[in-house]
């Protein structure tokens, strides 16, 4: 199991393409994924979920994940959503 | 002034008034609950999610190819919902448990998941909801298809839209439209097929034209170039004026050559005929001089409709191609299906190699229902009109006898069924595998004519996919190895004294129609709006001059090096007739 947060680098927040870049990323991993935020929890590899999260610019996103390759998953999630999705924002 | 710019589908200049079609939204209405049973609505869903699916993709393809990479992104976001666990487990929740009907329980996981969103007082998020709706009104559109009728044209108008179906825009009247300007739709959707038949210009793809453009503005659109002006000021307006007025001044003097034939000066003949879709089609290539019609792609008989078109159903069709070609001979080819044009409810699947997959007769043979019901309809339908049937995608001479078989069957069923066939339908085939190449001199033997597909055969002969951007570059029709590879074609068929043609966009192009007039093609079969030019081209380069020049230029080693040799020589030629529209467009931007 690997535990972690990460704060949303985005500059608009958890829009959906930047929830569309956290699945795409969480489907390459065979592990089961699960983000919290403000309370609610959803499947890091469901769109719907990340977008009903409404999660700004800022916020800290809780990240757990558990199963074959965890760690690895926790890893890049956190490197994506720290710093990936802004870098995405502006290219 | 605004400007949008989408994808340039149908070419072609207007300046116009246009009439803002906004569709109201498809929405869940009658009964929620299902008559038949979770399983049938369990496979409704996923008949309509395959197809909502598909068509996000091809989108995306389209989009990719057109206007790059980041443009298609914008899509990749629906696709996911598609492709959502949790959401769908939830819809099938409520197919079962409640028993809903698929467009129900579909909305209502919807709303559900949307709440959130639509609580936030937040703007930005709260527009994404769209993106969210739009996949929502795609697989309720794919579950139910819409019904509501497109509205009459008030006049002369440039129609923007959302999108169109097939249907509607046969409904549309065809005298008062100017144009098409989508916020969708696809460069191959059947309103670019239908915008190009009827000689309109066509804009698809143009991002925000349903929400800035108002009824009754005037716009200037240019079709080729996929660019859209909204109430252009004075200039913008006299210039565009003046770049129509330039290319109906050439179209005007090509329109004289129309009823000529494509004859060289020292009088070697070429036939010039039209590739087709739509029976409607014929009549612009006609009027732009086609002597046939040299391709006649049978897809759009299949795709138009649910289900596969019976007998009938098919011969009518094929019947009103040949009325409407009114006695000029017409090559139907057989259903090509497969590669980019999958028919997933024929049992076709997502391939790695669509290109080197089930396609074409490799589909037909696998499916003899389906092959043997097109064959009957075509023979039975050459008691019409003259007409000649050919075979996609052949590798193999085992293949053109397979085909040549269940022909003879068909058609000897068909005589002693009692039913009149003409006697000389020939049977042709497609040249465009490299393999059909290096043996055509034995399929020359066995079949009556060659027709060279020459944009599939660029691709297999330089092994590369034209729509990857990253390797597009390399497709090069003009490549020695491409034109070398024809030459054998046409050699083979020569030499076996039956008559090969070419199908492919290579037939538009002026300077490689020359090479191929030169290597002694017998027909040039191409879109309709390039027939007068190529008549034009023909009409002026001596039979001698081509040889020559078509000699030369497969002596050459590089693309390049054929490109400058070819361009030189055939556009002085044609000095006056090429309309060099991209001056123009810089001077608009």
């Amino acid at each position: 199991m690997a535990l972690g947060t990460a704060k949303i680098s985005d500059p608009v927040g958890l829009h959906l393409r930047a929830a569309s870049a956290i699945v795409k990323l969480a489907k390459r991993f065979p592990c089961d994924i699960r983000i919290s935020y403000d309370g609610l929890q959803t499947n890091a590899k469901s769109i719907l979920g990340l977008a009903s999260l409404v999660a700004r610019h800022g916020e800290t996103l809780e990240i757990h994940a558990e199963g074959e390759q965890d760690e690895a998953a926790l890893a890049a999630l956190v490197a994506l959503i720290e710093v990936g999705l802004a870098e995405d924002s502006r290219s | 002034m605004r400007q949008f710019q989408g994808i340039g589908a149908s070419d072609g200049l207007v300046i116009a008034t246009t009439q803002v079609w906004r569709k109201t939204r498809a929405k869940v209405v009658g009964p929620t609950r299902s008559a038949n049973g979770p399983e049938e609505e369990l496979s409704r869903l996923d008949v309509a999610l395959a197809r909502t699916s598909d068509d996000l993709l091809h989108l995306r393809e389209d989009l990719r190819q057109k206007l790059g990479q980041d443009h298609a992104k914008i899509l990749d976001a629906q696709i996911l919902i598609l492709e959502d666990e949790e959401f769908l487990a939830e819809v099938r929740r409520l197919l079962r448990e409640e028993r809903l009907l698929a467009e129900s329980a579909f909305a209502r996981a919807m709303a559900q998941a949307l709440l959130p969103l639509d609580l936030s007082g937040d703007g930005l998020f709260r527009e994404r909801i769209v993106d969210f709706r739009d996949v929502e009104q795609r697989v309720l559109r794919n579950l139910r298809g819409s019904d509501e009728s497109i509205p009459h044209l008030a006049g002369p108008r440039v129609l923007v839209a959302r999108d169109l179906t097939p249907s509607e825009t046969a409904s549309l009247d065809v005298d008062k439209i100017l144009g098409f300007c989508l916020e969708e739709g696809s460069a191959n959707s059947h309103t670019v097929i239908i915008a190009r038949s009827l000689g309109v210009p066509a804009v698809v793809s143009a991002m925000g034209v349903l929400a800035g453009i108002e009824d009754g503005q005037e716009i200037a659109m240019d079709g080729g170039a996929g660019r859209v002006l909204v109430e252009p000021d004075a200039d913008t307006a006299r210039r565009f004026e003046a770049r129509i007025r330039r290319r109906r001044d050439v179209a005007e003097r090509l329109s004289v050559l129309r009823d000529e034939p494509a004859e060289t000066p020292d009088g070697r003949r070429v036939e010039i005929a039209a590739n087709i879709e739509l029976p409607i089609e014929i009549d612009l290539a006609l009027a732009n001089g086609a002597e046939g019609i040299g391709l006649v792609r049978t897809e759009y008989f299949y795709f138009r409709s649910e289900r596969l078109p019976g007998e009938a159903e098919q011969l009518q069709s094929y019947r009103e191609v040949l009325d409407r070609a009114s006695g000029r001979t017409v090559i139907f080819r057989a259903l090509d299906v497969g590669g980019d044009k999958v028919l997933t409810a024929l049992g076709g699947m997502r391939e790695y190699n669509p290109f080197l997959g089930w396609r074409g007769v490799r589909f037909l043979l696998s499916n003899p229902e389906i092959l043997r019901t097109q064959l009957r309809a075509l023979y039975r339908a050459s008691a019409h009109g003259p007409m000649r049937i050919m075979f996609p995608m052949i590798s193999g001479l085992e293949e053109l006898r397979a085909l040549q078989t269940e022909s003879v069957f068909c058609r000897e069923t068909l005589r002693a069924e009692g039913h009149a066939i003409a006697d000389n339908v020939e049977i042709g085939i497609m040249v465009e595998t490299p393999s059909a190449v290096a043996i055509a001199d034995e399929l020359a033997r066995e079949c009556d004519f060659f027709s060279i597909g020459s944009n599939d055969l660029t691709q297999y002969v330089l092994a590369v996919d034209r729509t990857n951007e990253r390797v597009s570059y390399l497709y090069q029709p003009h490549h020695p190895a491409v034109l070398r590879t024809i030459r054998t074609a046409i050699n083979a068929a020569k030499a076996a004294g039956i008559w090969v043609g070419i199908c492919g966009e290579m037939g538009s192009n002026p300077a490689l129609a020359v090479v191929l007039v030169g290597l002694g093609i017998d027909e040039l079969s191409t879109n309709a709006a390039s027939i007068p030019l190529i008549k034009r081209v023909i009409r002026s380069i001596e039979y001698r001059q081509a040889r020559e020049w078509a000699e030369h230029a497969l002596a050459l080693s590089t693309a390049g090096e054929v490109d400058r040799y070819l361009r030189a020589r055939v556009q002085a030629s044609l000095r006056g007739f090429l309309h060099d529209d991209a001056a123009a467009r810089r001077e608009e931007s």
